[in-house]
């Protein structure tokens, strides 16, 4: 198999699974949420109308499928062209400002999720408020072998830096590099921090759900920052044994594993619906 | 162990926390030693200032409830059960009762006491 037919085979998989498989996944997902629990018998669900939930769930959709096109028309011009970099340009450079397309209806909904629970907050009518008296640590959520594990990532990753430091290939960065993953890991850090610590999003989640999707959380983010320096380790040795066509590929197979793991985690949650009953008084 | 606070309540919210981590104590739900969670994190769990819950630990502190071991938290004193009991405000009350009898005594009248109970209150702040 050719280098350009595998590149474009594994983005004709990018396409499919980031914008047609988790978008229709996370549809199915809402509707079945709308239709097993209508607002009529779980109204501290719903602060906003489902109409406005189905509107937007259609645009974000649609934003999908218009950034399914986009990528099939890619393909289609790659196969008919037979250019060995993407639109006779940068194939990776390619590969990675499509991914920002494809994630940005799942950033926007994320985004509508947040003011989804700021509202639900806001017409939160009860003045009881419950906390816990123990102290959360990130050990709670997380083993310390994962912990540790991601350590141990991290630590391995600037050694790469430093022995490929010693003899490096065109276009290394050197020991910036170690400040970029170093960014990258604090943001993890911050987004496990605000996660532990920070206000409730959801006023009518029980304890046990709350810690069940934290725990989600902060496991998810330490996979991603092990996902992530072990990507662009694999860029670095690639690169020092002349093997940076394999980037390209590396890089969708990275974007559609990180996503689909992301995802996934967040459909399997089993919260407790029962919370939003108008008689619950959990909140 | 779970506290629970009612924005609607006639009582501050501090009190409100001191009473139920006092009443915790008595009852045996927390025993000295135990770690209490941060102020930011019990501020952010009840919805309320962090203020708040920083004036709830600090009398709690003064009343050796609990105790702060800097960065490595707060726990609860090891004598906590015993001065949980106590009430400062009982004292505080005790303390003037006697005091206002005594300036009674002397011929002060409730005016002149109010007058100068204020003035000292207000120099102690300046």
């Amino acid at each position: 198999m050719s280098d350009s037919f595998l590149l474009y085979v594994v983005f004709a998989s990018q396409i499919f699974v980031i914008s047609y498989l988790l978008p229709f996944k996370l549809q199915q997902r809402a509707l079945s949420i709308l239709n097993d629990y209508p607002p009529e018998q779980y109204p501290k669900l719903y602060p906003i109308g489902v109409q406005a939930i189905n509107k937007k769930i259609t645009q974000l959709m649609l934003m999908s499928r218009g950034v399914l096109v986009l990528g099939i028309a890619l393909v289609v011009h790659g196969l008919y062209t037979q250019n060995t970099e993407m639109l006779g340009w940068d194939s990776q450079s390619v590969i990675m400002i499509y991914y920002m397309l494809q994630v940005i209806p799942l950033i926007l909904l994320a985004l509508f999720g947040e003011r989804y629970f700021k509202k639900m907050r806001r017409v939160n009518a009860s003045k009881i408020r419950k906390a816990q008296l123990t102290p959360r640590h990130i050990t709670h959520y997380a083993s310390m072998t994962f912990i540790g594990l991601t350590a141990v990532v991290y630590l391995l990753f600037i050694g790469l830096v430093a022995y490929i430091s010693e003899h490096p290939f065109d276009g290394f960065a050197g020991y910036v590099n170690v400040l970029g993953v170093t960014m990258l890991n604090l943001f993890f850090g911050a987004c496990i921090y605000m996660n532990v610590y920070g206000k409730k999003k959801d006023p009518h989640q029980s304890d046990e759900d709350r810690f069940k999707k934290t725990s989600r959380l902060v496991k998810l983010m330490l996979f991603c920052s092990m996902a992530a320096t072990v990507h662009i380790s694999i860029n670095f040795l690639l690169s020092t044994f002349d093997l940076r066509h394999l980037n390209d590929v590396v890089a969708s197979v990275y974007y559609q594993v990180l996503m689909l793991v992301m995802i996934f985690a967040s459909l399997s949650e089993d919260a407790d619906f029962e919370v939003y009953k108008e008689t619950s008084t959990q909140s | 162990m779970e506290i629970i606070i009612n924005n609607d309540e006639k009582t501050p919210l501090f009190t409100q926390l001191i009473t139920q981590i006092k009443q915790a104590v008595i009852t045996g739900d927390v025993m000295a030693g135990d770690p209490l969670p941060s102020i930011r994190q019990l501020a952010n769990d009840l919805e309320i200032n962090n203020k708040t819950v920083a004036k709830a630990y600090r009398l709690l502190e003064r009343d050796s409830v609990i105790e702060t071991k800097g960065y490595r938290g707060t726990y609860f004193h090891p004598n906590a059960k015993e001065n949980s009991h106590t009430d400062i405000n009982e004292s505080v009350t005790t303390v003037l009762a006697k005091t206002l009898d005594s300036l009674r005594e002397i011929g002060a009248t409730d005016s002149e006491i109010r007058i100068a109970f204020g003035q000292l209150m207000n120099n102690r702040h300046n």
